[in-house]
Formats: structure tokens, C-alpha cells, sequence
């Protein structure tokens, strides 16, 4: 399937851009109508529904206990095309990083991803980080082979003639699209992910992106856009929320911010005023995991934004999976089935595990995570420090399946080992401190063969142990991480800029699939409990 | 050089069915002004209206019978939410509540209430001119019977600030509180702000904050902001005096839903004497850490753990503690002191607490 996005490029560089009203639109001015956008984001190969625990806030959203299973691009197909027929003018946008957090993406690398989503009649979405988890030429190859849809990037440009990719990604990811619907036309600027792709500031700058500041994107591509007729400027981002708000408050041409990145879904939208127009601007999340799909009813007038209106659908049980959806899943599922037995029970959970710590420290998964990281034969070390965020879901009471394991760890990281001194160690924890002081005083990192106080106060650590010897400025100490982060992923510098690294090789999932198997039941005394070797206090 | 490519998609949308438009007025004496708005009320609020369907040709669609849904955003409808035009038109009056800043009411066709009816709805929409209501305060947003539900809970809340005395009192891990001190101590005048991560300098205790927006949520009882815009002016306004939390008071839920989020003082409360091991309060302290302090057999809780982490409550069961201060939240019925600095925590010995800590406390 050729991309949309492509041909629209070739169309628009050729000088096709359709400029006029069509004949058949009618004429808007000076009248309100209502336009819908569709919402998703960061569905994270969340593809086949899954169980766990909804949150609180999860409650407070719709998402209820015991609907479960919840998610599926099945279930999200059949809200989005419900809510699309009781809609007028609309779009579907998402907001990126459909990419990578479950098995699906594991073995298909993506195709799956775009082939659902394009058959959920998606209209646009911005390239977001996950996009690229398995290169910049997988990303070309997937979104050539099944997107139907504009892959957009305003502030990318990919021009490096020495990476073969880059001319293929230069083709189809547009910076801007404009839609024509029924008279309005809505201008879309797509804003990549800067602040978790760590790749794009290499030295080598490994994915041949050239990064443009998004203070001379918007200004330039939304005056395109307007030359060309736009009625509204909206940008569809990965940026995250602070800098969605910043974007909102700061650029008078934006009229509308749909945003994802920090897995946050806000119901209703924030409202940020602009500071130069006074101009009152809906950013707009709507989730992630496939937990929800959002819609927002716009009144539009003028070229203005008069009102709006937001509903956050939950996507559990209670959804009938789309069947055209749900039939090209199970030829996927088969596959897998075939290849992993993904149902295989592995162990058993008596009660859920947490990948966070219950006062911001140390957390049951992390903590058995970073255990069996670092007694692993052939690893060995004195310590493991893994950051949480490897860690993508709890385990849900019940049985542990494989399937349940890559929900939680979907990430193909492996273990790599290092030898770091004594105040190499203490500069890793300041900055676990550092981070986790950004993020509410929930620890970033998870951590074996270490105890510590994180002062989320001072951003430094404080009192550590290194297995129950104070921790030695001038002693060495070997390490194991996982390899995202001794590449300097996540900030972490003092690791990126170690000299003594081996990758192991050795599957961070494998190794935590081995100790499950080994325990059967988890938790028990000692083993996936938290134990308080990480105190957080501010 | 920036990419200047523009894609282009045409996207069909559902075959134009009239009417197209839906013109809206309202003949309000006053409908306010960004300067000078109407009060925040939530009571009813009367607006007369017209509305008129038109086609795409712009001609009244006087051949159109059908009803449109009417929503009020922001703010609440109420009264029945389906209006229904007849040759083409319907005037009346709407009763709404609980607007703030530019308030418009909709009109949109999403078809018509009969389930029989086989009219194909065409989605257009018209709203109202702004009615301009003020900003709530924090004391008109809090000013509920039910603890459970605020004025604006569930909404992006505009609060008013500019033209107040809105202080941050204290600080912790992930947000801020805030009391309005031109209106009186314990009138429901401070709330909580959650900001997820340990707030900006700028929003040091004491600051006056000129603005303060954020989504009004209940959470597990206690109202609080999330995701919130905030401006300062550079000032600063005194904090307020902690209020001395009297043992009726802790009985009496309508008194202490007026001190929430404020900063209250617990003189020489004790530990009860039923903190045990084998107790709900020791199972709820070692879940959640919150632990109890009693006076005239009324019970408040206090959450010190992660300010306070070296003083340890099963080893002063029976004791009493000359100070506990803290910022009052509510947990679905149970009031809980947060402690957000160890120095306003005295023990029984009457030694402050430093930040000077030990390791392996069970």
C-alpha cells in the first residue's frame, strides 16, 4: 500500500496543492459549525485487549474494575467508527508512539500497528520516539508498506544521502497536511518527540534526522498553511504536556494542541491563553495503552475557536470488537502463538506486582527486576540499577502468563556491565535523585546490591550501601544495567560515557522470565517484596 | 532550510442534509463583559433565547421540525437538554448554573429524541454570544453541602485570583496548597494543587499567585487542581496562622470540610492507646502510612512519613504530643494531617525533629 502521505507530497512539490473552494463547499463565513477530531495516542501495541488493575485515576477517567480485558484496536475501531458516524465534519489524529509495549511489535515490527490503524480509517499521526525502536528503516519500510495514513514531523528533516533511509523517510513523512472538510479547512502541524529520543543528538546522529527549532517551524508552517486557506491551525504532537502548554501559550497561529507522550489523559482538556492574543487554546490527551479514544466537538467560526466540548470513551469489555479488525489480529495472534506460546504460564502472582514503590522508592517488580539482572549467570555483578520506566505495567494477580510479561516488559533491552567507581556510583544515584525529584519524588531507577536515600530536596543521594558496606569513593564496583541507559538513554550520562561496557547480550525479559520460573510464586519473603532500599525523602 | 511540503487530503464527510446552520441569540439586559462579568452563581440563571435553522444557501429552513441538543459549556444545563424547532425556529428560556468566564449555549442537530424518528441528523451547530460570569473564588468553588463534589468538579476551573489574596502556604513532593486570605480563616478557602512534580521556586511558600487554573477534580475527597497553569506577581502575602484543631471539630465533618487544605495545628493530642498491631488504624498505617491522634475521643490522622521518617508512632502509642501541624485532606471521611516539614512534628520529648535520618527502620 503506498502511503497517502507520500503521494501528497509528490502531488504538492508537483504544484497540486488544491487552492480555491471547491464548488461544491459551501460558503462559511460568518456561520458556526462544528467540527470533531477523534483522539488516540501512545496505544503502545496495546493491538489485543489486556487485564490489569485500572488505577484510580484510571476509575475516575471511566475506566472501571472488573470490565476487564480492556484496550485492543479492535474495540478502539469500533468506538472511532461509531463516533465518526454520529460526526460531521471530523478527523482522527493520533498523537504517536503506536509503536512497541506488547509481543505484536516484537515479532511484526510495526506492520501490524499501521495496517489496524489504517483500517480504523486514521487520518493522520505525528512520528513519535517508539516509532523508532527498530530503526529509522524499519519505521520507511512499515509505514510504506501499510500506513494509509500521513505520517507528519514538522520539526524533522531527513537528509543524510549516506543513510538510505533518510530519502525513503524524507518521502513519506510530511511536515504539514492540510484537510479539506466539506468547506473548513484544518491545517495540521506535526510535532515530533525531541526529549526521549536521545538518537537524534548522537555525534553520529545515527537516525539522519536534521532537528529544526520548533520556534521557526510553526511560525513558517502555519502561515503555509494559512496562505493556502487554512481555517485552523492545530498541531498534533509528541512533545509532551509542559511543552504542549509552552507551544500554546507562546504561538498565537496555534488554535488547538492534540499532544501525547506522558501517557496522561486529561478530561476535560487543559485551556492555556495565549499570551500574545489572549486566545484560549485546548490541549488536549487523551491517554494511552488503548485504554481510551477521545472526542472533541469544536465550534468554529471565522477562523476561530467559540467553544468545545470533550468526552473520553473507555475501551473495555463492554466494546464489541470491530470483526474486519478482529479477524486480521488472530492471524497475527496465530503466528505468535505458534512461535511463543504467549498463554505458556510461567508462575503465579498471589497478589498484583508493582512497578512502582508505595512511598516512591523501591517497587516489587524493580526490585526483582534488578535482583535477577544481576545474579544471572554469566552476569554477576555486585549491583543492578535498571530504570523504571523499563518496566511498563504491574503484574496483575493471577497467573503469569508470557504474554502478561511482555505487557510488562516489552522492551528488547539487554544487559550491559560496567565497572564504575566508588564516586561514579555516588553521581549515578545524585542524578536517579535529580530525576525522580522532577517526577514527584517517584524513583527513576530501581536498584540491587544498593540502599539509598533518595533526597528528593537536595536532588542528591545520601547514606548509600553498597550490600551493607557504606559506599567507598575509591573503591570500584561492577555494575549491571541495561543497555538503553549505558547508552546514555533517559540522561543517563554517567553511564553513557563509561569506557569498561559489555553488552551481554543477555535478554533483560529472559532474565526475568528465568527468575519467575525459578520462584513459581511471587512474592515471597525476601524475593519481589519492597524493602525500603531505596527511601525517598523530601 | 525548513520543509515546506504540504500534504493535502480532501475527506468525504456524510451527504449534506439541511439545515446547515443554526443562528443563536440571546436578549440578555446584561450578559457581562470580560472586565466587568456577571457573578459566579450556582443558581439558576435565566437566559432568554432565539433560534433560528438555516440552509446552506442561507435561507431559513422553515420546512425544518426537528430538536436540537443543547449543552452550556462551560457550566450546566438545567433543565431538560433537547429543544424542538418548528418551522424552522424556537425561542425561549434556558436556565444554566455554575458559568464562568465566556459561557455560551450550544444548539447542535444530533437527530431527535424519538427513537422513531427517521430524520437523518446534518450535525450543525450554533452557540450563543458569550454570557461573561467571574471567575469562582476558592471559597464559591468549595461551596457545597455535599463533602464528595465541588461547584466545578469535573471542569478546566478558572479561579479568581487576580483581584484576591491567593497565597501558597506550603509545598510538598508533587504540588502546592493555596488559601485565599481575603476571605476568612476556615470559610473553605484553600485548595490543594497538584502539580505532579515538586513545584517551581517561583511558587515558594508565601508567593501571591495572580492566577491558578487547573482541572477540578475530588480526589478520594478532597478537592484539588491538577495539571494547573500558575502566575505570580514577584509578592508575597503572609501565611496564615495554622488553625488549633479542637477535638469537636475533628467530629464534625461541616467543620472540617471548611479547614480543607488549610494548615491546622494539633496541640497535645495522643497516640490512642488501641494503635496496635492487631488494629484497623496499625493495618491502614502500614498500607498507607497514616497513623492516629486522638483528643476528647475525636480522631484525626497524620501522614509523616516521608517528611518525618525517623519518628516512628507504634513506639509513642499512649503518649501525647505537644505539636502536629499540618495541611488537612480528607480521605473519604477520615481527616489526615500531612506533615510537610519535620520541624512541625513534635515528639513527646518536645525535641523537633531534624532531617537527619537512619536507615532500617522496619
Amino acid at each position: 500500500m503506498r502511503s497517502v502521505a507520500s503521494l501528497a507530497s509528490i502531488l504538492v512539490a508537483a504544484g497540486c496543492m488544491p487552492v480555491g473552494v471547491d464548488a461544491q463547499a459551501p460558503d462559511l463565513s460568518g456561520q458556526a459549525v462544528r467540527l470533531t477530531f477523534l483522539h488516540t495516542s501512545d496505544i503502545h501495541s496495546r493491538l489485543l485487549e489486556y487485564n490489569f488493575d485500572p488505577s484510580f485515576t484510571d476509575n475516575g477517567l471511566g475506566l472501571m474494575d472488573d470490565v476487564g480485558p480492556y484496550g485492543g484496536i479492535a474495540e478502539m475501531a469500533t468506538i472511532l467508527k461509531r463516533e465518526r458516524a454520529d460526526a460531521g465534519r471530523v478527523l482522527h489524529l493520533d498523537s504517536g508512539d503506536c509503536f512497541q509495549g506488547s509481543v505484536l511489535f516484537n515479532e511484526f515490527a510495526g506492520e501490524a500497528e499501521f495496517r489496524t490503524l489504517s483500517m480504523a480509517g486514521l487520518n493522520g499521526a505525528v512520528v513519535a520516539n517508539h516509532e523508532f525502536d527498530m530503526g529509522a528503516q524499519n519505521l520507511a519500510d512499515q509505514a510504506e508498506a501499510w500506513a494509509s495514513f500521513p505520517l507528519l514531523a514538522a520539526n524533522y528533516a531527513f537528509e543524510d544521502p549516506d543513510l538510505p533511509w533518510a530519502t525513503q523517510l524524507g518521502d513519506l513523512v510530511v511536515p504539514t497536511q492540510m484537510y479539506d472538510l466539506d468547506g473548513l479547512r484544518v491545517g495540521v502541524i506535526g510535532l515530533a518527540n525531541l526529549s526521549s529520543l536521545n538518537s537524534i543528538y548522537d555525534e553520529s546522529n545515527s537516525l539522519g534526522i536534521t532537528v529544526h527549532e520548533v520556534g521557526a517551524v510553526i511560525p513558517q508552517q502555519a502561515a503555509l498553511l494559512k496562505a493556502h486557506g487554512a481555517d485552523l491551525i492545530v498541531v498534533v504532537s509528541h512533545m509532551g504536556l509542559d511543552d504542549d502548554r509552552e507551544i500554546a501559550r507562546a504561538f498565537p497561529e496555534v488554535d488547538l494542541i492534540l499532544g501525547g507522550h506522558h501517557h496522561v489523559a486529561l478530561n476535560p482538556p487543559l485551556v492555556v491563553t495565549n499570551e500574545e492574543t489572549g486566545k484560549r487554546i485546548p490541549v488536549v490527551h487523551s491517554g494511552a495503552f488503548a485504554k481510551f479514544v477521545g472526542r472533541l466537538d469544536l465550534v468554529v467560526r471565522d477562523r476561530a475557536i467559540l467553544s468545545w466540548d470533550y468526552e473520553l470513551f473507555p475501551v473495555d469489555r463492554n466494546v464489541v470488537p470491530d470483526p474486519e479488525i478482529a479477524g486480521v489480529l488472530r492471524e497475527y495472534e496465530w503466528e505468535v502463538e505458534d512461535e511463543l506460546n504467549l498463554d505458556q504460564v510461567l508462575g503465579y502472582a498471589e497478589s498484583q506486582l508493582d512497578r512502582y514503590g508505595s512511598s516512591g522508592g523501591d517497587s516489587m517488580l524493580g526490585n526483582f527486576a534488578a535482583e535477577a539482572m544481576r545474579s544471572f549467570p554469566g552476569v554477576e555483578t555486585e549491583i543492578a540499577l535498571t530504570n523504571t520506566l523499563g518496566i511498563r505495567s504491574d503484574i496483575p494477580a493471577g497467573d503469569i502468563t508470557l504474554d502478561t510479561l511482555y505487557n510488562a516488559m516489552p522492551f528488547d533491552n539487554t544487559i550491559t556491565t560496567m565497572f564504575l567507581s566508588g564516586r561514579e556510583v555516588q553521581e549515578l544515584l545524585d542524578y536517579v535523585a535529580y530525576r525522580s525529584a522532577e517526577r514527584g519524588c517517584n524513583s527513576q531507577a530501581q536498584v540491587a546490591g544498593i540502599r539509598f536515600t533518595m533526597n528528593c530536596d537536595e536532588e542528591r543521594a545520601e547514606e548509600i550501601y553498597i550490600n551493607g558496606a557504606p559506599l567507598d569513593p575509591a573503591q570500584t564496583y561492577q555494575l549491571a544495567t541495561n543497555n538503553y541507559i549505558a547508552h546514555g538513554g533517559s540522561g543517563f550520562e554517567v553511564l553513557e560515557r563509561n569506557t569498561t561496557q559489555v553488552d551481554t547480550g543477555i535478554s533483560i525479559r529472559d532474565v526475568v522470565q528465568a527468575a519467575i520460573t525459578r520462584y513459581q510464586t511471587l512474592p515471597q519473603p525476601g524475593v519481589c517484596e519492597e524493602d525500603g532500599r531505596i527511601e525517598a525523602f523530601y | 532550510m525548513l520543509l515546506v511540503l504540504l500534504g493535502c487530503s480532501q475527506l468525504a464527510t456524510t451527504p449534506r442534509v439541511e439545515p446547515s446552520f443554526v443562528e443563536v441569540s440571546w436578549t440578555l439586559a446584561s450578559a457581562g463583559s470580560a472586565e466587568s462579568p456577571l457573578p459566579f452563581t450556582s443558581e439558576p440563571f435565566s437566559v432568554p433565547v432565539s433560534v433560528r435553522a438555516l440552509n446552506v444557501d442561507r435561507s431559513p429552513a422553515s420546512d425544518f421540525d426537528g430538536d436540537l441538543t443543547v449543552k452550556v459549556r462551560p457550566g450546566k444545563l438545567r433543565q431538560d437538554d433537547v429543544v424542538t424547532l418548528a418551522d424552522g425556529e424556537w425561542s425561549g428560556t434556558l436556565s444554566i448554573a455554575n458559568g464562568f468566564g465566556p459561557t455560551r449555549l450550544w444548539f447542535t442537530d444530533e437527530g431527535d429524541r424519538d427513537p422513531d424518528s427517521t430524520r437523518t441528523p446534518g450535525y450543525a451547530a450554533g452557540v450563543t454570544e458569550p454570557i461573561w460570569f467571574a471567575y469562582p473564588t476558592i471559597a464559591e468553588l468549595q461551596a457545597t453541602t455535599d463533602h464528595e463534589t465541588n461547584q466545578l468538579a469535573g471542569e478546566y476551573a478558572e479561579l479568581r485570583a487576580v483581584d484576591r489574596q491567593l497565597v501558597v502556604t506550603a509545598r510538598d513532593a508533587a504540588g502546592f496548597w493555596a488559601t485565599d486570605v481575603a476571605d476568612a480563616v476556615g470559610t473553605g478557602n484553600s485548595i490543594y494543587v497538584y502539580t505532579f512534580s515538586r513545584p517551581d521556586e517561583e511558587l515558594a511558600e508565601g508567593a501571591r499567585l495572580t492566577l491558578l487554573n487547573g482541572i477540578d477534580q475530588e480526589y478520594l475527597g478532597s478537592t484539588q487542581l491538577s495539571f494547573p497553569s500558575t502566575e505570580t506577581d514577584g509578592t508575597s502575602l503572609d501565611v496564615p496562622q495554622p488553625i488549633e484543631l479542637t477535638g469537636s471539630a475533628a467530629c464534625n465533618d461541616d467543620a472540617m470540610e471548611l479547614y480543607e487544605a488549610s494548615r491546622v495545628r494539633a496541640t497535645d493530642w495522643q497516640i490512642p492507646t488501641g494503635f496496635t498491631p492487631d488494629s484497623e488504624d496499625y493495618a491502614d498505617f502500614e498500607e498507607y502510612g497514616q497513623w492516629p491522634l486522638q483528643l476528647g475521643g475525636c480522631t484525626v490522622y497524620v501522614e509523616s512519613g516521608t517528611t518525618v521518617p525517623d519518628f516512628y508512632p507504634p513506639d509513642h502509642v499512649g503518649q501525647t504530643l505537644p505539636a502536629v501541624e499540618g495541611m488537612l485532606k480528607e480521605i473519604y471521611g477520615k481527616w489526615i494531617l500531612v506533615v510537610v516539614d519535620a520541624e512541625d512534628l513534635t515528639p513527646p520529648d518536645g525535641r523537633r525533629r531534624t532531617r537527619t535520618r537512619t536507615l532500617g527502620r522496619p
